[in-house]
C-alpha cells in the first residue's frame, strides 16, 4: 500500500527524515517516535504535501505528490489544530465532502454518517471554535473518513482526547484496520501505541530504527539494562532479598530510603518484586522507572 | 468540484460581515462625488474622471490584493491548506476556480464603488454617461489582471500582501504619471487605456494629479490596453497554476 525507498527530506540544512526504506501494508502500523523525530514529516510525504529530497514514496503504486488519484483512496488527520473556526464542525465536513467531489446530497449523507461514527453527530452544528481539544480532534478524524479511504493516515490522534474518547477512537482504529484498511498512526507514547497495535516503526532524529513486531522491539530494549527506583522505609532489607532476584545489574543505596537498580528483563523483574511484597510483606512505598519512556528505549536502540 | 470551489469561495467573499466594509466604502464614493463639485470645481466629467482613477480603482486594486490574498496564502499562514491539498481535487482547478471568484468579487465591488460616485457626480442614474459605461469594461479588465498579479505574488511570497499594497498604492500610483516608458509596468495605465478619463483641466492641484495617474500623458489605444491586460492576466494565471502545482505548500514554521 505504502512504500517508501531510500527516502529523505531536507529542510534547508534541517533534516526531516533520513533514508528511510520500508513498506506498510494492511492493518494497523504505530509511526512512534519522540517529538523531532520525523513523524510527520514521513505523514507529510505519503499524503503528497512533500517531496522526498532523494529516494522515492508510493502510494498504492503512485507518486502521492499533488495527485488527486491518490487522495481518492487516503484520508489524512493532521496533528494542527486548525480549523475555519466560524464554520460549524458540520459545515466543515460538508464543505470538505463537497470540494472532494461528492454531491450535495451525497455529502450531507456521508457528513452526518461520519460525525455518527466519531460521535459527534449531536454536538457539530455549533461553529468549531468554541469545541474542546477533543471535539476538534473527533472533527478531524471524521474529515478523514469521508471518502471511506482505503489508507487512513493520523498524526498524534489521541492528541488531547479524554479516557473514553481514547478508548473509542482505539476500538474505531481497530474496527478500520478490520475491514482491511491500511491504518497510519503517529504517536510519541509507547503506551499508547502498546494499545494500538503490535507493528511499529520507530523512528529517531529522521532515522528508521527499528520496524516490526513491538514484541521484538521490546526484546531489543530488554537486553539492555533498565533502571528502577523503588522508594521503601527499609532500604538495607529490600536491598537484601532483591539482590536475590536473577538479572540485577547493579544497585545503589540513594538518599531517603531510595534504592536505584539496574535490571535486565524487566518483566521478570517486577513480578519477582510483587511476589517478594506479597510474600515477605516488604515496606515498599512505591516505585517507578525513570527507563519507561521512549526517549530511553531510543537511547538503548542507538547504543546498540 | 471545481464548480463547488467556485461558488463556495463567491459565498464566502460576499457574506454580510466580509462585504459590508465594501459597502461603506462604495457610499464614501457617493459622498465623495456629490461634495468634489464644492472642493474642486470642473466638470462633471471631469469630476468624474478624476475621482474614478483616484479612487474607485485604487479601491479596485486594494480589494483584489485582499481578496487574491485569501485564495491561497491566507490558508497556508492559518494551517488550513492541508485539508484543500490532501482532497481529490486538483491543484489548478482550485487555484482557478477560486481565483475566479476574486475576480467577480473585485469586479462588483469597483463596479459598485464607480455607480456610488457617478450617482453622486451625476445626481442620477449613470446608464447613459460614457465615461460611466467605458469604466465598466476597464473595471472588469483590471479585476482580472489585478486578481492574477496578485495572487501569483501570493504564492511566491511570504509577505504577499505587504508586496501587493506597495503594488498598488506605489507603482501604480507614481508609474502612470512618470515619463518614459515606465509607466508601462503599471497595470493602471492599461486600464486608463481602457476607461479613457479626461485629464482635469483646472484642478490645479499637482498632487490630486498624481494620485490619479494623469500627471503624464500617456495615450493608448484601447484595443492595446485590452490585449496587455488579457496577456498580463493569462500569463499570470498560467504562472500561478504551474507555481501551485510544482511547489510545496506546508504551513510554514512547520517547515522551519
Amino acid at each position: 500500500m505504502i512504500t517508501l525507498t531510500g527516502a529523505s527530506k531536507w529542510y534547508g540544512q534541517v533534516i526531516g527524515i533520513n533514508d528511510i526504506t520500508c513498506e506498510i501494508g494492511p492493518g494497523i502500523t504505530a509511526l512512534l517516535g519522540m517529538n523531532g523525530a520525523g513523524k510527520s514529516t514521513l505523514m507529510k510525504l505519503v499524503t503528497g504535501q512533500l517531496r522526498p529530497t532523494t529516494g522515492d514514496v508510493k502510494v498504492l503504486g503512485m507518486d502521492p505528490f499533488a495527485n488527486p488519484e491518490v487522495y481518492k483512496e487516503v484520508g489524512y488527520c493532521p496533528e494542527i489544530d486548525r480549523f475555519y473556526e466560524r464554520r460549524t464542525g458540520r459545515q466543515f465536513v460538508n464543505f470538505l465532502a463537497r470540494i472532494s467531489g461528492m454531491s450535495a446530497a451525497d455529502a450531507k449523507r456521508r457528513t452526518e454518517e461520519v460525525l455518527e461514527i466519531v460521535g459527534m453527530s449531536d454536538r457539530a452544528s455549533k461553529p468549531i471554535a468554541s469545541y474542546s481539544k477533543g471535539m476538534r480532534q473527533r472533527i478531524k478524524l471524521a474529515q478523514a473518513m469521508l471518502l471511506d479511504p482505503k489508507i487512513i493516515l493520523l498524526d498524534e490522534p489521541l492528541n488531547g482526547l479524554d479516557p473514553v474518547g481514547r478508548r473509542e477512537l482505539i476500538d474505531l482504529l481497530a474496527w478500520l484496520a478490520g475491514q482491511g484498511r491500511t491504518v497510519l498512526v503517529s504517536s510519541h507514547i509507547l503506551y499508547e501505541v502498546e494499545q494500538m497495535t503490535r507493528s511499529l516503526l520507530l523512528l529517531h532524529r529522521g532515522r528508521l530504527l527499528a520496524t516490526g513486531d513491538l514484541k521484538v522491539i521490546r526484546s531489543l530494549i530488554d537486553k539492555y539494562p533498565h533502571k528502577v527506583r523503588i522508594e521503601t522505609d527499609d532500604a538495607k532489607r529490600l536491598a537484601g532479598i532483591i539482590t536475590e532476584f536473577p538479572n540485577i545489574v547493579s544497585l545503589r543505596f540513594g538518599i531517603d530510603g531510595v534504592l536505584d537498580l539496574e535490571v535486565r528483563e524487566p518483566d521478570i523483574f517486577y513480578r519477582n518484586l510483587n511476589k517478594a511484597i506479597l510474600d515477605k510483606n516488604l515496606p515498599v512505598n512505591g516505585f517507578q522507572s525513570p527507563d519507561n519512556n521512549l526517549e530511553a528505549v531510543f537511547s538503548y536502540l542507538v547504543e546498540r | 468540484m471545481a464548480t463547488f470551489a467556485f461558488f463556495d469561495a463567491l459565498r464566502e467573499s460576499l457574506k454580510p460581515r466580509r462585504f459590508l466594509i465594501w459597502l461603506l466604502l462604495c457610499v464614501g464614493c457617493f459622498g465623495l462625488g456629490l461634495q468634489w463639485e464644492a472642493i474642486i470645481g470642473g466638470t462633471a466629467d471631469e469630476r468624474y474622471g478624476q475621482l474614478s482613477s483616484m479612487i474607485v480603482f485604487r479601491m479596485l486594486a486594494l480589494a483584489a490584493a485582499i481578496l487574491s490574498t485569501n485564495i491561497i496564502s491566507q490558508e497556508i499562514e492559518q494551517k488550513t491548506v492541508v485539508y484543500l491539498l490532501t482532497r481529490p481535487i486538483p491543484r489548478w482547478q482550485l487555484l482557478l476556480a477560486r481565483l475566479g471568484a476574486s475576480v467577480i468579487v473585485t469586479f462588483i465591488i469597483g463596479l459598485l464603488g464607480a455607480l456610488g460616485l457617478a450617482l453622486g457626480v451625476y445626481h442620477t442614474l449613470p446608464l447613459g454617461e460614457a465615461l460611466f459605461l467605458r469604466d465598466i469594461p476597464a473595471l472588469g479588465f483590471a479585476s482580472l489582471a489585478y486578481c492574477s498579479l496578485f495572487l501569483l505574488i501570493s504564492l511566491m511570497f511570504n509577505r504577499a500582501m505587504l508586496v501587493c499594497l506597495i503594488y498598488a498604492f506605489g507603482v501604480e500610483m507614481i508609474a502612470p504619471s512618470l515619463q518614459g516608458d515606465l509607466y508601462k509596468i503599471s497595470l493602471f495605465s492599461y486600464a486608463q487605456g481602457i476607461a479613457q478619463h479626461p485629464v482635469m483641466k483646472g484642478a490645479g492641484e499637482k498632487g490630486l494629479t498624481l494620485i490619479s495617474g494623469q500627471l503624464a500623458d500617456h495615450p493608448m489605444e484601447t484595443a492595446t490596453a485590452i490585449i496587455s491586460l488579457v496577456v498580463v492576466s493569462l500569463a499570470c494565471s498560467a504562472l500561478s497554476v504551474w507555481w501551485f502545482g510544482h511547489f510545496e505548500y506546508v504551513p510554514r514554521e512547520d517547515a522551519e
